[in-house]
């Protein structure tokens, strides 16, 4: 079972897209989401920053000669 | 041959054969040099890089030693070991670049200065895309690269931290003090959810 704290950890480094949580601790964070309000908030947080982030995605894909 | 594995293709362009080359090359390419984009924030910069890269793939093609097992970088859900062998010497380029002063001709001075500065500017979208690019643009190197590679490029955390030769615990306070950064620097944006 994965703390809060750890989950802090975890959004505060990868933010708030499971995808990009570490494969091996993604359904430990994702069940502690499902049943804990405090997890949520501290998701909904780190959304904003993944938010801003997104702001300056995506980059023109690069020319590719045939 | 488009199907083919990295290793297979790199096994056949060490015999020396072309076009297996050109699909690794065509295969990675968008990710290498979003990437080098994202770390060096400038295009012209980034596909100079990318091209390096490529360049010491195709030298070290003779010699590729495929993954020794599925267990060492080769996990599931993990890419081969060539990719992450790419991109760790893609973002050591970068780095290297990022830290070696940049000679600057005098009759070139003006164009360059405008390249360089249109690499974060490219990729804004609005002000607040703009604001963004600023403060990603002042984050220290690795910071960047480690949120180029994490945040940006979805690459795992195993892969990304092979890619700067670091720790997973090295790399997870390289994007926390990366994001913390860009929090301090944008905070007043981000109780808006970035909205604007």
């Amino acid at each position: 079972m994965m703390g809060l704290d750890r989950f802090r950890e975890l959004l505060d480094a990868y933010g708030a897209e499971p995808r990009r949580w570490p494969a091996n601790e993604r359904a430990m964070a994702e069940a502690l989401f499902a049943q804990n309000p405090r997890a949520r908030d501290l998701r909904a947080k780190a959304a904003t920053i993944d938010a801003l982030l997104d702001r300056t995605a995506p980059l023109a894909p690069p020319i590719i000669d045939a | 041959m488009q199907d083919e594995l990295d290793d297979a293709l790199m096994a056949r362009a060490g015999r020396g054969d072309k076009s297996a080359f050109a699909v690794l090359v065509r295969r990675h390419l968008a990710r290498a040099t979003a990437i080098a984009q994202r770390i060096l924030g400038n295009r012209s910069d980034a596909e100079e890089v990318v091209q390096e890269a490529f360049l010491r793939c195709w030298q070290k093609a003779p010699d590729w030693q495929p993954a020794e097992s599925p267990g060492s970088a080769a996990k599931a859900g993990e890419r081969a070991q060539f990719a992450t062998w790419l991109y760790r010497v893609l973002t050591n380029l970068c780095l290297d670049r990022r830290r070696r002063p940049q000679p600057v001709e005098l009759e070139a001075a003006g164009e360059i200065a405008d390249t360089r500065d249109d690499g974060f500017a490219q990729t804004e979208r609005g002000e607040v895309g703009k604001r963004v690019a600023e403060a990603m643009a002042r984050l220290p190197d690795r910071q960047r690269a480690a949120l180029a590679l994490c945040y940006y490029e979805d690459l795992g955390n195993i892969e990304a931290a092979a890619a700067l030769d670091i720790s997973i615990g090295a790399l997870e306070s390289l994007l926390v003090r990366g994001r913390r950064a860009l929090r301090d620097s944008l905070g007043d944006l981000a109780i808006d959810g970035g909205a604007g």
